[in-house]
């Protein structure tokens, strides 16, 4: 055996991780080898320095230096869940954060959801919007007659003057100052006061979609009920409703906006108008027209 | 055989309880381990402070990662080769930094204890064996120093921790014929190193 060989064996052979023949050839070998002695002998040192060198001890502090870096480690995987899942545990900005969120939630879902709250009433405040509305009509139609009735008193006393012929209705200003024959109207005042605001409110409510209401004043209903009539015909305009009252007549009509006008101006040459009410926004077409056809009196000039 | 081997962990028991997150679990172990884990690292390093650091470093980086350790190895071998892993970087970071001045073989290595020991009357033999003691071991320390980092883990692992051949070759993940060729070349370099220093030989 050369002694290469048995020198890389002596690396076994010191660690005792050899066979039994093999160490016998070594031992034979070292017998008569001086080198290999050395060489042997200078491992041995090496792992014996290895080996003296022996332990260190870790400082006192290592252990509970070493556990509070885990324990800071340990609160820091626990402060994701624990923290936000127990509130007591909870740091006052976390709790303060879920407050403030939770209000600016509060306040976004309220206002986005007023649009529809406002769809939802929007039905029921018209309607009571409405309501003091017709009130208010209905009482001034109500003062209305009653000035009819105070102006009948006064008629009556210059009722001497006959209705004026019907040929000069067109003279408006001039003949409103004659008095109506106030006889129709003194007549049946507490009927009168009694039915009034009766038609009133439900012409009322009948032209609550859009148009127009207008009273007429003229002396004689009947002609100028038949006057009208034949302006509204010319105009192609259709009459949907007449309606005889004790002391005026209505009639419904139907009329395309764009000739209203128009037909203000022909009303005009039959009596005196009034324009009670005028809803004409929207689209242009057909639009129902009420038309109060009254005696004349002083007062509604 | 292997396999047998690793199953019988005795450290089984403390590893569940830490992946239960049972914290004094794990200063059981802290306290099993940490004195082997800290000489590793300072044969490694050579320097005991920075030693302590890696060790804090390396159970810290444990107590992260246990969740993910199969028990295919023994716990004390996967703490090993954490502590292993870390001494070895921090020897490049530090030698980066330059802090860590390479051990000169051709020098002879002077020490405090030189001074000291000059000092000293003849006639003290117990403070000068203790103080010669002292200095081959510092020289011996700078020998391994010197070592290239895959010859010096071979010879912290098997010659001062005496791990056996197959559990360096698991915690180093090299076969076990590696780890025995490169025991040899460490072995031979730290033999002419050591013999460079009076009183070793």
């Amino acid at each position: 055996m050369q002694c290469h060989d048995i020198q890389e064996k002596l690396f076994v052979y010191i660690d005792g991780d050899i066979s039994s023949e093999e160490r016998m050839l070594i031992d034979e070998h070292l017998k008569s080898c001086e080198q290999c002695n050395k060489t042997l002998a200078e491992m041995k040192k090496t792992t014996e320095c290895l080996r003296d060198l022996g332990d260190i001890e870790p400082p006192a502090w290592l252990t509970q230096k070493i556990m509070t870096k885990i324990r800071s480690e340990a609160g820091r995987e626990k402060s994701l869940w624990q923290k936000l899942f127990y509130p007591l545990h909870t740091k006052l900005p976390v709790e303060a954060a879920v407050a403030v969120l939770l209000a600016v939630t509060t306040v976004y879902i309220f206002k986005t959801m007023q649009p529809e709250m406002k769809l939802a009433k929007a039905p029921l405040e018209e309607m009571t919007a409405r309501m003091p509305f017709k009130e208010t009509k209905s009482t001034d139609k109500d003062l209305m007659s009653r000035k009819n009735d105070i102006v009948s008193g006064k008629a009556s006393q210059a009722s001497q003057h006959q209705a004026a012929p019907l040929e000069k209705r067109d003279e408006k200003v001039s003949e409103e100052k004659r008095l109506p024959s106030a006889g129709t109207v003194a007549k049946d005042e507490s009927q009168q006061r009694a039915l009034s605001p009766a038609p009133a409110l439900r012409a009322l409510a009948e032209s609550k979609k859009e148009g127009l209401y207008l009273t007429v004043n003229v002396r004689d209903i009947k002609k100028a009920r038949e006057d009208i009539m034949k302006v509204v015909t010319q105009l192609n305009g259709k009459i949907t409703k007449t309606e005889s009252l004790a002391d005026r007549d209505v009639l419904t009509i139907e009329l395309n906006s764009e000739r209203f006008d128009e037909l203000l101006e022909k009303l005009k040459l039959i009596g005196v108008v009034e324009e009670k009410e005028r809803t004409l926004d929207g689209p242009k077409g057909n639009r129902e027209i009420k038309i109060e056809i009254m005696k004349e009196s002083k007062q509604t000039q | 055989m292997k396999e047998n081997k690793y199953t019988a962990d005795e450290d089984g028991e403390s590893v569940s309880l830490c992946k239960k997150g049972d914290i004094d679990a794990f200063e059981f172990l802290v306290k099993k381990h940490q004195k082997r884990m800290l000489n590793i690292a300072f044969r490694m390093i050579g320097n005991y402070e920075e030693a302590c650091e890696v060790v804090q470093d390396a159970f810290v980086s444990a107590y992260k990662n246990i969740r993910k350790f199969e028990e295919k190895a023994r716990f004390s071998t996967w703490l090993y080769t954490i502590v292993m892993n870390l001494s070895k970087n921090r020897i490049k970071q530090l030698r980066v930094r330059g802090y860590h001045e390479e051990f000169s073989m051709d020098e002879p290595v002077l020490t405090e204890d030189d001074q000291i020991k000059r000092t000293l009357a003849l006639d003290e033999p117990s403070i000068l064996e203790r103080l010669e003691k002292k200095e081959i071991q510092q020289k011996v320390q700078g020998c391994i120093d010197s070592l290239e980092s895959e010859f010096k883990e071979v010879l912290v692992l098997r010659d001062m921790q005496g791990f056996p051949y197959d559990e360096i070759s698991c915690m180093l993940k090299v076969p076990e014929g590696t780890v025995k060729s490169r025991l040899f070349r460490a072995r031979s370099v730290l033999g002419k190193c050591l013999k460079k220093i009076k009183g070793v030989f």
